[in-house]
């Protein structure tokens, strides 16, 4: 026996520690090493990793080990990085990879996302114009998912990620929803292999997040969750940082989100890209759909906009007043 | 990604090894419940440490001895739960004969049967007996990976597993790979490698020790999962 063999009894905390990495080890096998947990949700934790291949670090999300093994939960992380790897954008994290472990459990690969969470990003205050350049963004981002038939159903703060230049990310597709699954994600034989199989939410189980999910989507009526619960969960967003912006509230504004989140869908603006659309007419100083402004606000509203040309416009007329006048005296 | 390979079926099952090279599978089969069953003892009957150890021991050389665990039959349970049931009536026969020596000869079967009983259904005593054994059994891979690695001029790979995954996991801050490879003086890059190798040869022998300590693939792979939490 080896001299290491009288070294001291090992601790429950050690204990704890090489019981986890027993786990851990085959995701270190050949190709990625693991280093710690970055994140951990309902379904399964996120590790940062380093792809030993191409010399990277990744994040590798891995059904985690402490819960109920079943086929439905592998069958949704599949599926969470199969709708991934079909959005291909620049606000969405791309996959690399990904397959089981040697214990069954799923796991997929993708890009290391760093930076900070839009509800950490707004903790000390935020201006006007950043919540509405973000809220576009993200209006953008989920537009271009609800185009493919994906309803992200989990829109909130901390799934929103602000990278250190200002780019946004839209993180958690996990209990996304592929809309008209047959024109959509399951047009390939593996896609609709996991569609088929994975057990939809069904009408009654409710998924998503309280405070942030649409009543239709709170109600459990899974059938009714179109684009439009997307789109009031980011009126929801919008409501709450606009309550944190440092300048006075604008009614037109409030009236946006106020429309976003409409209790029936059908009041709602009908996809995020037509509330983008409503922002940008804002920031154009044009007039919103979502409020009737009054004769005086409305010309406040075309002073603020062409503030510039009235000033010229009234000082060119001024001077020549003056000119004229002038001439006479 | 790799996924794990199962060892073939075919492989020697505890009792083969106890009649094949009894001594040398005895010899792990008390690396592993040495201090579980010292545990088990001083938890249900109460007894000082060193009087654990004495009736531990007695219990080992009376299992050699009366070659009780050729009897283990792997298609009835599991090969813990024999030994722990064969601790439990060795020392409950041990305290028996020392209260019949108290009395003077006279047997009072009835409280004995019952305290056995109590002492039985005791719970704690039972996952104490489990713990001890999954630390032991850590333990013995430990010891194990210490030796793979002086075999493979790998004992770097060792002393930073030692530093980072057991001495670093107790210590309230857990040192970086960096600070690792500042104090050996290795490149980052070298301590995640060594590290990496360490891990993963640390995982096959736990599982080759389990796998050593069960009479049955079943039994293996349902050790594996009730103690590690694990499917292999």
């Amino acid at each position: 026996m080896s001299e290491f063999s009288s070294a001291s009894k090992l601790t429950d905390r050690a204990v704890a520690h090489l019981r986890s990495l027993i786990d851990d080890a085959p995701l270190a096998h050949d190709r990625y090493t693991i280093h710690e947990i970055v994140g951990r949700g309902g379904m399964g934790a996120v590790y940062r990793a380093h792809d030993e291949l191409l010399q990277r670090d990744v994040a590798i999300k891995v059904l985690d080990e402490r819960a109920p093994m079943s086929f439905k939960t592998t069958q949704r992380l599949k599926r969470e990085a199969t709708i991934l790897a079909r959005l291909e954008h620049p606000g969405i994290v791309p996959v690399h990879d990904a397959g089981e472990l040697g214990d069954g459990r799923a796991f997929y690969v993708m890009q290391l996302v760093r930076g900070v969470r839009l509800d950490e990003y707004a903790r000390g205050g935020i201006s006007r114009g950043d919540v509405l350049r973000l809220i576009l963004r993200v209006c953008e981002i989920v537009g271009f998912a609800n185009a493919q038939g994906v309803v992200h159903r989990d829109l909130k703060p901390s799934n929103i990620m602000i990278g250190p230049f200002g780019e946004v990310l839209v993180l958690d597709w996990g209990v996304a929803k592929v809309l008209n699954e047959v024109d959509g994600l399951s047009t390939n034989s593996n896609s609709a292999a996991v569609s088929k199989n994975i057990e939809e939410t069904k009408d009654g189980m409710v998924v998503g997040t309280h405070g942030y999910m649409s009543p239709e989507q709170a109600s459990g009526a899974s059938g009714d969750v179109t684009q439009t619960a997307d789109v009031y969960s980011l009126g929801v967003i919008l409501r709450e940082l606009l309550s944190k912006v440092r300048e006075n509230a604008d009614k037109a504004l409030s009236a946006i989100a106020e429309r976003a989140t409409s209790l029936e869908p059908r009041d709602r603006y009908g996809a995020t890209i037509a509330l983008a659309a409503e922002i940008r007419r804002w920031l154009d100083g044009e007039p919103v759909v979502a409020y009737h402004e009054s004769a005086l606000e409305q010309v406040m509203r075309v002073y603020r906009r062409h503030q510039t040309a009235i000033w010229l416009v009234g000082s060119y007329v001024a001077l020549r007043v003056t000119v004229f006048f002038w001439r006479r005296i | 990604m790799r996924a794990n390979q199962h060892f073939p079926d075919t492989r020697e099952s505890l009792v083969q090894a106890l009649a094949g090279n009894g001594s040398r599978a005895m010899d792990l089969v008390g690396r592993a419940y040495r201090v579980p069953v010292i545990a088990l003892l001083e938890r249900k009957w109460m007894l000082q440490h060193e009087d654990a150890e004495d009736l531990a021991h007695e219990f080992f050389a009376a299992a050699i001895e009366k070659n009780w665990l050729m009897r283990y039959d792997a298609s009835r349970g599991k090969f813990r739960t024999f030994l722990r049931s064969c601790l439990i009536a060795f020392a409950a026969e041990q305290h028996e004969r020392a209260n019949r020596l108290k009395r003077g000869g006279r047997a009072q079967h009835e409280s004995l049967n019952a305290e056995t009983e109590a002492l039985e259904s005791d719970s704690v005593a039972d996952a104490l007996f489990d713990r001890e054994w999954m630390r032991s059994v850590l333990q013995i891979a430990l010891d194990a990976l210490h030796d793979e690695s002086a075999e493979n001029n790998k004992e770097i790979a060792f002393k930073l597993f030692e530093q980072y995954d057991v001495v670093g996991s107790e210590a309230e801050f857990q040192p970086t790979y960096a600070e690792l490879a500042n104090s050996f003086g290795l490149p980052v890059t070298q301590v995640t490698n060594y590290l990496a190798w360490a891990r993963r040869r640390f995982r096959e022998h736990v599982l080759q020790t389990v796998r050593a300590l069960t009479g049955s693939e079943v039994e293996y792979r349902e050790e594996v999962r009730a103690l590690l939490g694990i499917n292999v």
